[in-house]
């Protein structure tokens, strides 16, 4: 499962970072799909953006998309799943590849929370500069999302 | 972490008074929904978001879910906000959300004093 998972994060990451360069940094989380654990992944997000100091507005946006990255990925999800989430950055910018598995395939769980999921779509249109959440995939699902330094 | 959210539920002035202290999230929102569904249709309630220092679309969903329930009863239900974070200000205003609440800066100006 952890291999697994990494390797799906990787690829979301290959799409979400085809421009990063190899800086060299990165961290890995991986997490039991347990909400109150989503303060961990809130966290290392603020952390790595405050440690690049993009500036407190920034820190906050990125905190708050790390989260809907998170529930987004993890629509369908139940006790057992494991959620991974890989960050790197450059100068200017912050990648997160998210992976969820297992994941209930698209349907009633994800018809239950579609309201939800909608306001999760626009809290990251308005506080990132890309972002995507794909469709379950043979029981997984994979997202990712890029935040760049704001222009000051 | 829960101990991170604190929600109370109160009167004032006629209203419901619901008090969120720390963050609203998917771990936190369940609390904030049982609180609300416990008032009844038709009343005027103030969720006093001021103490709030995060809030996502769970949160915000659960605070539509209340809005359409509070209106739904006989009389002037309504549910009002007070923020004064601009940080829960901005996810009201991106989400389209900011102009379907009744937003107020403080508590006495949401209790109309």
């Amino acid at each position: 499962m952890s291999a697994h998972l990494g390797d799906l994060a990787g690829e979301a990451a290959t799409e979400g970072w085809a421009n990063l360069g190899d800086s060299g940094d990165f961290v890995e989380l991986q997490l039991p799909v347990h909400p109150e654990l989503w303060a961990l992944a809130r966290m290392s997000a603020s952390a790595i953006a405050a440690r690049l100091d993009f500036g407190v507005d920034a820190v906050e946006d990125l905190r708050l998309a790390i989260d809907e990255l998170c529930n987004s990925c993890a629509a369908g999800a139940d006790g057992t799943s494991r959620l991974q989430l890989d960050y790197r950055w450059d100068e200017d910018s912050i990648h997160v590849a998210c992976a969820v598995a297992p994941v209930a395939e698209d349907g009633a769980a994800e018809e239950a929370s579609l309201s939800s999921l909608d306001l999760s779509r626009r809290i990251l249109d308005a506080l990132v500069d890309d972002h995507d959440v794909e469709a379950v995939k043979a029981g997984q699902r994979r997202g990712w999302l890029v935040k760049r330094r704001p222009i000051e | 972490m829960d101990e991170l959210f604190q929600v109370t539920v109160g009167e004032d002035a006629g209203a419901r008074v619901v008090t969120a202290v720390g963050e609203v999230d998917v771990s936190t929102a369940p609390e904030l929904r049982e609180r609300l569904h416990e008032i009844p249709e038709g009343s005027i309630v103030v969720v006093d978001l001021s103490g709030v220092t995060f809030l996502d679309s769970t949160g915000l969903g659960v605070l539509v879910a209340a809005l359409k329930r509070v209106r739904e009863g006989e009389g002037e239900g309504d549910l009002r906000l007070v923020v004064s974070r601009p940080q829960v200000t901005k996810v009201l205003e991106v989400t389209g959300l900011a102009s379907v609440f009744s937003i107020f800066p403080t508590l006495d100006a949401a209790l109309g004093r």
